[in-house]
Formats: structure tokens, sequence, C-alpha cells
């Protein structure tokens, strides 16, 4: 059974976290009570990244409803040794985005979109913390200097692998490698704990 | 930090987490970690929640709030169990499967290992039960989809393309059960030891079927090679391998249990009789990664 809201509001990082994962070894029993928890409760944290990537709200959602379907089937394989049920939500995203970007790439160019498109309206307390710990991760990604901040783009939002990075930016595969691991040792720094988005 | 500077692996862990490694990359920080190194699990840990802080930078959005029931009632998310579309046994029934897998079991170089293993005893058994094994190359599959095998073909190595040529001109007709949704990964190699083995491992990961060909292997004496699946940071023996006098070997496996949680494929060099422990205690030699 997924936790109950309420519940939710009164439990700390560290117990926020274990029920994560007893939801996620819910939803690998058929539990979609669970998958709705995680779905409600996580979306926040998950569709930026995939509007970030797709550039539109439309693959943004398809992208979502294949992320929702491949946690559903693979829920077994999140191994809570190798990382946090959000970062491991949000490496699903991120691969399904850029999944959908690159089947896309053959008939439509990228659009760059100045402003996400029409939303739901965010709850505003929630989305106000939400936005500043956004500021303030986008000013840590700018302070990474150019070339760490370039690195990590191209890896992270453009999915180009390390050798495609060097020979993008000229720079040899050694040192993409070590801002790669440098920018991201400092951006871990300052990711709050607990539910910020 | 300094402290992993020993680690030349640690550098590999940040192009992990982004997905961003290349093969031989991957297969080096893989092996490392089947055969344990704290340091970079931790680092693993750690810069896996890093990427949350690359991908939190985006700005704030939120979807339609159709989009939540459009997920729910998704089909493919029934009410049955998540891992529904995994289940059953995924063995084929009928004679033709029946008689490959006598033949299979009657020649087999996969040996069942002495002693169950703590904790995984159960899905080994199911395991070993489900598989069999083709003596190499005197059978050999072609994936029903044969434009599919021929570009994965190309990507493997050239013992594999002699393979394929020898059993041609043997006129040899091919005769597979196909799972739809098989890919093929090359097991690359970790550099961990000097020995030129090549091999590729073909996966349903629906299913749980999986084909491994291995090619020059030769083990020193009083060693073996053992075949492992990664599920995340768990290792789970499929066995000892044992090749023809060619040092070549294909396994076949009709239905590795949990098949959609594993990670990579692997092979470990042991001691004679294979790992006395639940994970390789020899250097892990290649490993193909298993993408999702
Ligand atoms: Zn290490």
């Amino acid at each position: 059974m997924a936790p109950g809201s309420c519940e939710g509001a009164l439990m700390n990082a560290p117990d926020r976290a274990a029920a994560d994962i007893r939801s996620l070894e819910s939803v690998a029993n058929g539990d979609r009570e669970a998958l709705a928890f995680l779905y409600d409760r996580f979306t926040p944290l998950l569709f930026p990244v995939a509007l970030r990537i797709t550039g539109s709200s439309a693959d943004a959602e398809d992208v979502m409803q294949e992320v929702w379907v491949q946690v559903w089937r693979r829920a077994s394989s999140f191994d809570a040794a190798r990382g946090s049920v959000p970062a491991w939500l949000m490496t699903i995203t991120r691969s399904r985005a850029l999944d959908h970007i690159r089947s896309r790439s053959a008939r439509t160019k990228r659009e760059e979109v100045a402003e996400p498109p029409k939303q739901s309206a965010p709850d505003p307390g929630r989305s106000a913390e939400s936005e500043s710990v956004r500021a303030k991760l986008r000013a840590a990604f700018e302070e990474l200097g150019p070339e760490r901040a370039q690195v990590l783009e191209l890896a992270y939002w453009e999915g180009l692998s390390q050798s495609e990075i060097a020979e993008r930016t000229g720079s040899p595969l050694g040192t993409v490698k070590s801002w790669t691991r440098q920018g991201l040792e400092r951006m871990r720094k300052l990711l709050p704990d607990g539910d910020w988005w | 930090m300094a402290k992993h500077e020993r680690h030349p692996e640690l550098d590999l862990v940040a192009g992990y987490v982004l997905q961003a490694l290349g093969p031989q990359d991957e297969a080096r920080l893989l092996a490392h970690l089947m055969e344990g190194c704290e340091e970079c699990e931790a680092a693993l840990r750690d810069l896996s929640d890093a990427t949350v802080a690359v991908g939190g930078s985006a700005p704030s959005a939120m979807p339609s709030d159709a989009l939540r029931s459009r997920v729910l009632s998704d089909p493919r998310i029934s009410g049955s169990a998540g891992a529904s579309s995994d289940g059953g046994d995924g063995r084929d029934s009928g004679t033709d499967a029946d008689a490959r897998s006598r033949r299979a079991q009657e020649r087999t170089p996969l040996r069942p290992r002495d002693g169950a293993r703590t904790g995984g005893g159960r899905a080994m058994a199911g395991m070993l039960a489900a598989a069999c094994l083709i003596l190499a190359f005197g059978n050999y599959w072609f994936w029903q989809k044969a434009g599919e095998f021929r570009a994965e073909r190309d990507a493997v190595q050239q013992t594999l393309r002699e393979v394929e040529a020898e059993l041609s001109a043997k006129e040899w007709i091919p005769k597979m059960v196909t799972a739809p949704g098989t890919d093929c990964y090359d097991l690359a190699l970790t550099g961990s030891i000097d020995a030129p083995l090549n091999g590729t491992a073909c996966f349903a990961k629906e299913s749980g079927a999986a084909v491994v060909l291995l090619a020059e292997l030769r083990p020193p004496s009083g060693r073996d090679y053992e075949l492992w699946v990664l599920r995340g940071s768990v290792p789970t023996s499929l066995g000892v391998i044992t090749a023809d006098d060619e040092g070549r070997a294909a396994i076949r496996l009709d239905a590795i249990p949990d098949a959609s949680a594993i990670t990579a494929f692997a092979v470990s060099l042991e001691p004679a009789g294979g790992s006395p422990e639940a994970a390789p205690t020899g250097p892990v030699v290649m490993v193909a990664p298993v993408t999702s």
C-alpha cells in the first residue's frame, strides 16, 4: 500500500526515502495505488526534465506515459544500493526523453521553448520553494565554469557520450571524464535534503 | 576526494550515472564494481543523486491534469502484478522445445555448480532447470528476424562471423525460438586479464530467454570461466562455462528468472568448479551491460 498523504506530510527525509522504496516494492507486486502515489509525488520533479529535453509539453506527456509504464514493469530492478528512488526515476525519465528526441529528430528539429506551454497550476507554496531551489541549482550550474558546465550540459541534456563530447569540444577524453565528475560532485553538494520539488 | 585517486574507475562512475560511457569503459567499471569496491559504490550513490541536482535545474512545470488518468488507465498498466509482462517461466512448450532441451542437456557444457547458493538457491535451481546448453557450434541459432541478426552480427567480432560462415557451409538449418524484443550486447573485455576472449549476449528482457556466445575461451589450468548476470549490484551465477576444443561455447538460457531486473551479463575467471562464493572471486574478464 502507498503511504497516505497525512503520513507523508509528517515524515522526515530518511522515512520518506524508505517509504518511496516500499512504494516501489508495492508497484513491483502489482499495486496500482502505489503507482498513483508515486505519480503524484514525483511528477513535479520528473515532468520538468521531460519538458526541458523534448521542448514540447505534448511530447513530454508522451514521455511521462512511457516512463510510468516502465516503472510499472521494471520496479523490481530498482536497487537501493545504487541510488535513491528520485534518482532512479529521473534517470528513466531522462533516458526515455532522450530516446524520444532521437526518434523524432529524423522528422522534426527540436524547437527551443522560451517558456513552458500551458500546464495545470502547481501548489503556489510548494512551487515557490521549488523554484528557489531550481534557481539555486541553475546558478550553481553556471558557476561550474564554462567547460564543466558545457560537458555536463552535453552529457545530461543532450545525451552525448563522453567520446562524442570530447570530439565536439576538442577536449581530451580524460579531461572530459574528470570535468564530468567534478561538475557532478559540485552539483551534489547543493542538493537539499528532503522534498524540495 | 583524494582517497578516490587510486581508483581510476571513479571518473567512470560519473560517466556511468549519465549513461555517457563507451562500452569498454562501462565494462571496466561494472567489472570493478562486481569485484567489490565500496568507495566506488558509495560514489555511485552520491553521483546518482547528483544527477537529480542537474535535472532539478530545469524550470518547474506540470503536465495537464488529464495525463494522470491517461497514465493510470494505460492498458500496459493492468490490475495484475507489475511484473506480469515478465510472468511465466518463459519456456516454450511443445515437442520441438522438449527435444531441443533433451538434446542440449545430453551434452551440457554448462555445469551446475556444487552446493546450493545461499539466498539465491531457489532462483538458481529454477534457472538451471530452465537452462540448457548447446555444445558449441554443433548448433547455433539464427534469430527469426534475419535482418536484425545481420545488423547485430556485423557489430560482433571476427570469430563470430567465422562461426556463421562455418555453419552456412554445413547448411545447418537454423531453428530458434524467438522472443520479441531480443537485443544483442557485445561482451566487452575489461582488460583484467590478457586474453583475446570475445563474445556476445543476446537477450529478450521480457521473457528472460538468452543466448550467450563465447570464443577464445581457454582458461589457465586449474581455473574455469563462470557466467553471471547482474541485477544492479547483485551478481547471480549462471554456472561454469565449458568450452569446446576450439575454445568456443554457446549457452542457451530459456528463462532467466527476474529478467527485467538484469543489468548486465558478465564472465569471471574462477578456481576450477566456479566461485566458492555468491559473487565472483576472480577477475571479471568480460561484461555486457544490458540497456533498458
Ligand atoms: Zn573503486
